[in-house]
C-alpha cells in the first residue's frame, strides 16, 4: 500500500508527508501541534502500518486532553486493513464516494478508507481539491504550505490485462463539498454522494459491470487496489461492516461503516440526511471506524501495530488484542504500552563486537583521507613538523620518517552555549542546516545556531589536510573571525575559503564558537 | 508541571542528570507489574534521531549487567508541550552520586567501582558511555548503577557544558575530537572517583573561585595540561588513580573491570 502521488492544494495550511504517510492541518495550528504532526509522521512514515500507528497514537492522547479542539487536521497511512486515518475538528475526506468528517463530539474520528481512487483533504466546508491525471505535482517527502491534499495511491503490482494497456489513468472530478451552513448531523460518515461526485470509469473494465445504478458501477470500478474483505457476513469480530453498536445510530442509511463504542453515537446521527441510498450500499463495507474515541471502542482484530522501521520484534499496541498468540513469544508486559513504544526488557538488539583493547588506535575517523604525517616514538601519528606527541607527550626525533595514515579528528568546536562538538566530518553552521543538501545527503553534520541574525545556512567548515577551513556561504549578517594573536575581528569575504588555525574565534551573527585542536602548524 | 508522560503518572520532578532534558519520578503503568516508581526521562531526540536511538537503547537494555540502570520502555512523546521521547527506567530514588552528601569514601569507591563493573559491561556488548562523571552514577534501591550515556543530541556532540564542573572528568582524547572508548571511560571513572572524593580540583589552577572560568578556557585545560591528583588522597588510590591518567591509553588499565577490581580491593 504505496501512494503514487501526493498533490498539495496551494493555499494556506500545512501538509506533511514522510513515506506513506501523510497529513495536513488548518492554519490555526499552533506550531507545536505542526512541530508534533511533523515529527510523528517522519517517525512512521516508514513503517507499512504507519497509518494505523500514527492515529492511534493521536487518539491515545486526544483520550486524555485535547490541547486544540477547535483546529482541523488529518493523518492518513497505510494499515492492514486499508488507509487508516485520524480526522480532528473542521476537517473533511472525501474519498470518491463518501464523506467523511469528525463528529462534534468528541471531535474527532478514526477510520479506515478504500480511496476510490484518490483521497482528498481539505478543511470542512471548503472546495475540494481536485487532481488532474497528468498533473506532475507531486510531494515525495517534506512540509509545504498548503490548503489540502489529493492522495494518490500506487495501484498493487499485477499483470496487466490487455484491456488496460495503455488505458488512461482515471479521471477525476471534483465532488461538490457540503454544502455550507449546513449541518450535517453525522457522527463519522455523511454519505451524501452528491451526483457531482463522480468517477468515470475506465473504458476497459466500463463493460465488466452490469451495474444498473451507474454512480455505483463506476465508483466501483475504480478500485484498482484488492478490497480488504469486510463484507457483510465476513467472519471475524465486528469486521462486518454492518455492525452499528448503539441504538442512536441505527438508521437506515448508515451503512457500510462499523461503529464501535456506544459514545460514538449521538442522538443526531440517524436522520434523513446522514446517507444518501445511492451511495451507501450495505455490502461496501470500506470504512470503518475503527475505535471509539472513548478509546475503548477497538473493534478490529488487529493483532499488532508494530512496525518494521523500530527495532525490537514488538511493539504492542494499544488494547488491541491479538486473536492469536504468535509462536513462541518473548516475555510479554502484562498489557501492552502506548502505541510506537518499545519494550527495552524484550527487544532484540543486534550483537555488537566488544570494544577494541585499550591502547589500540581509536583515533582514526572512518572514511577519513590518508594524510601524510610523522610518527612518535611510540608509534603515534602526529602532524608533521611537530616535535611532540600530541598524544602522550614523548618527543617526535627531527629525523623521524616521514609516516602516512588516517587523519585523526582535528578537535573541538565549543559553542557559546557551553556545548561542543567533535570536528570528525565537516560542519554546515545555520540556523536551519538541516535543509541544505550537503546535510540531508549526509556530506556534511548540521551545527544549528539558533539566532534571528543567522542565516539559514550561514556558513561552513571544512577539513583541509591538517587544517579547518572556514567558508562564508553569503550570509545576511556575514562571518567573521578573531584569530589567537590578532588585535581585532576580521570579515570573511563569501565563499572565499579561510584557514583558520587553533583558537580562533568564529562569529555567526552573534553567535560565537571557538575552534580548539591539538594540530596546531608548528612554529616555522 | 505535567501529570502524565504517555501513561505513567508523574509523581514529581526530579534534578537534572546527564540523561536528558527532564527527568520524573512516576507511578508506572499497571503492565510493568512494578509498585515502586520509577523514573522517566524527556529526552531531546529529533524525528530522525529515533530510529537510531530506539537501536541504541536496545542494544544498552540487552546487556547483561546488574550494574547498569534498568531500562524498561522507551516511545514517542505524544503531548505535543513535551519533548520528542521518554524514556523509563529503574528509579534512581536517592539521586545521583554527585548529590550525595556526605560523601562517604567507602561508598563513593563503591560506586565508582560498581560503575566500572557497569562500563565493563558496556564496553563488551561494544558501546563506549563517554559521558561518565559523577551525574552518571545513580543510587538505586539496589545499590550504585552506571546510568546510560546521554541520549539523543545531534550528532558529533562530545558533551554539553554549563560550567567546569561538567568537563572535570572529561577524557583529553574527547576534546581533541576521538570517539569515545575504554581508555576514555577509565579515565573518567578515575576523574568521577577523584571528584567524589576530593574538594581539589584536578587541574588545581582551575578558575574555581569566581566559579565562571570559560568554556573555552576549561577544554583548553583539560587539553593542554596534566592533572593533577589531590596528594592528600591515600597512596594507593592515587596510583591506581594515576594509572588511569596516563596520558598514553595503552598504559591505562587493560579494561574497567580491572580497575574494579583494583577499587573493590582497597575496601576491608
Amino acid at each position: 500500500m504505496k501512494i503514487d502521488r501526493f498533490e498539495i492544494t496551494p493555499g494556506l495550511g500545512t501538509a506533511i508527508r514522510f513515506g506513506g504517510v501523510v497529513a495536513w492541518a488548518d492554519p490555526a495550528a499552533s506550531p507545536a501541534l505542526i512541530s508534533f504532526l511533523v515529527q510523528s509522521v517522519r517517525n512512521l512514515g516508514p513503517s507499512l502500518r504507519g497509518g494505523r500507528q500514527i492515529a492511534d497514537h493521536i487518539a491515545a492522547v486526544l483520550v486524555n486532553r485535547d490541547p486544540e479542539p477547535a483546529v482541523g487536521f488529518a493523518v492518513i497511512g497505510p494499515s492492514d486493513h486499508g488507509w487508516a486515518t485520524l480526522l480532528h475538528g473542521p476537517v473533511q475526506v472525501w474519498d470518491g464516494s463518501r464523506w467523511l468528517y469528525p463528529p462534534a463530539n468528541p471531535g474527532w474520528i478514526q477510520a479506515i478508507l478504500t480511496p476510490k481512487p484518490v483521497i482528498t483533504v481539505s478543511a470542512k466546508g471548503a472546495a475540494t481539491p481536485s487532481v488532474e491525471p497528468n498533473s506532475l505535482l507531486d510531494l515525495e517527502a517534506g512540509v509545504v504550505p498548503g490548503h489540502g491534499f489529493v492522495l494518490i495511491p500506487a495501484a498493487p503490482a499485477r499483470p496487466a490485462k490487455p484491456s488496460e494497456e495503455g488505458a488512461p489513468r482515471s479521471r477525476v472530478t471534483r465532488p461538490a463539498p457540503p454544502e455550507s451552513g449546513r449541518d450535517i448531523p453525522t457522527t463519522v460518515l455523511a454519505a451524501t454522494g452528491p451526483p457531482t461526485a463522480l468517477l468515470e470509469a475506465l473504458p476497459g473494465k466500463a463493460s465488466e459491470q452490469e451495474a444498473p445504478d451507474p454512480t455505483r458501477a463506476q465508483v466501483e470500478v475504480q478500485s484498482d487496489e484488492p478490497e480488504p474483505d469486510m463484507e457483510a457476513g465476513t467472519p471475524g469480530p465486528d469486521v462486518t461492516g454492518l455492525d452499528i453498536a448503539g441504538p442512536d445510530v441505527a438508521g437506515p442509511d448508515v451503512t457500510g461503516l462499523d461503529i464501535a463504542g456506544p459514545d460514538v453515537a449521538g442522538p443526531d446521527v440517524a436522520g434523513p440526511d446522514v446517507a444518501e441510498p445511492d451511495v451507501a450500499e450495505p455490502d461496501v463495507a470500506e470504512l470503518e471506524l475503527v475505535e471509539g474515541p472513548d478509546g475503548g471502542g477497538a473493534k478490529l482484530g488487529e493483532p499488532d501495530v508494530a512496525g518494521p522501521d523500530i527495532p525490537g520484534p514488538d511493539i504492542p499496541g494499544p488494547d488491541i488484542a491479538a486473536p492469536e498468540p504468535a509462536p513462541a513469544p518473548p516475555p510479554r508486559p502484562v498489557a501492552p504500552g502506548p502505541a510506537g513504544s518499545l519494550d527495552l526488557r524484550t527487544a532484540a538488539a543486534p550483537t555488537r563486537p566488544p570494544l577494541p583493547p585499550v591502547g589500540s588506535p581509536s583515533s582514526a575517523v572512518t572514511g577519513a583521507p590518508v594524510v601524510a604525517g610523522v610518527a612518535c616514538r611510540r608509534g603515534h601519528f602526529n602532524r608533521p613538523g611537530l616535535s611532540t606527541c600530541v598524544r602522550c607527550g614523548t618527543a617526535i626525533p627531527t629525523d623521524a620518517d616521514a609516516a602516512s595514515g588516517s587523519r585523526p579528528p582535528l578537535g573541538t568546536l565549543v559553542l557559546d552555549n557551553g556545548t561542543i562538538f567533535r570536528i570528525d566530518r565537516p560542519y554546515l553552521v545555520g540556523s536551519h542546516p538541516g535543509r541544505d543538501p550537503s546535510v540531508s545527503g549526509g556530506l556534511a553534520r548540521p551545527l544549528a545556531l539558533a539566532g534571528g541574525d543567522v542565516s539559514g545556512t550561514h556558513a561552513e567548515l571544512r577539513m583541509h589536510d591538517w587544517d579547518v577551513m572556514l567558508i562564508d556561504r553569503g550570509s545576511a549578517t556575514g562571518t567573521s573571525v578573531f584569530e589567537p594573536g590578532a588585535s581585532g575581528w576580521v570579515r570573511l569575504n563569501a565563499f572565499e575559503p579561510r584557514i583558520v588555525p587553533p583558537g580562533t574565534h568564529m562569529a555567526f551573527g552573534q553567535r560565537i564558537v571557538t575552534f580548539i585542536g591539538p594540530w596546531a602548524r608548528a612554529a616555522s | 508541571l505535567r501529570s502524565s508522560v504517555a501513561d505513567y503518572e508523574v509523581i514529581k520532578t526530579l534534578p537534572p542528570n546527564n540523561l536528558g532534558q527532564l527527568r520524573y519520578l512516576c507511578q508506572p503503568p499497571e503492565r510493568f507489574g512494578l509498585e515502586e516508581p520509577v523514573m522517566v526521562t524527556e529526552l531531546a531526540v529529533d524525528a530522525s534521531g529515533w530510529r537510531d536511538l530506539a537501536g541504541h537503547l536496545s542494544v544498552l537494555a540487552r546487556t547483561p549487567s546488574p550494574h547498569l540502570l534498568g531500562l524498561l520502555e522507551v516511545g514517542p512523546d505524544l503531548d505535543p508541550h513535551g519533548a520528542g521521547v521518554y524514556l523509563a527506567s529503574e528509579a534512581a530514588l536517592a539521586g545521583t552520586a554527585a548529590d550525595a552528601q556526605p560523601k562517604e569514601p567507602r561508598t563513593s569507591i563503591a560506586a565508582v567501582a560498581t560503575a566500572a563493573r557497569g562500563a565493563h559491561a558496556l564496553h563488551e556488548s561494544g558501546v563506549a558511555h563517554g559521558s561518565i562523571d559523577p551525574r552518571a552514577i545513580l543510587f538505586t534501591g539496589r545499590g550504585p548503577v552506571l546510568a546510560p550515556p546521554p541520549l539523543g543530541g545531534p550528532p558529533g556532540v562530545v558533551a554539553r557544558a554549563k560550567s567546569w564542573k561538567d568537563l572535570v572528568a572529561c577524557d583529553p582524547g574527547l576534546l581533541r575530537g576521538e570517539q569515545p572508548s575504554r581508555a576514555s571511560d577509565l579515565w573518567s571513572l578515575a576523574a568521577t572517583l577523584h571528584a567524589l572524593l576530593s574538594d581539589r580540583p584536578l587541574y588545581p589552577d582551575i578558575a574555581t573561585a569566581r566559579g565562571a572560568e570559560p568554556i573555552v578556557t576549561t577544554v583548553q585545560r583539560v587539553l593542554f595540561t596534566r592533572p593533577e591528583p589531590d596528594p592528600a588522597l591515600p597512596h594507593d588510590l592515587a596510583e591506581i588513580l594515576s594509572n588511569c591518567f596516563a596520558a598514553d591509553p595503552a598504559d591505562r588499565p587493560a579494561t574497567a573491570d580491572q580497575l574494579a577490581d583494583q577499587l573493590f580491593g582497597l575496601l576491608p
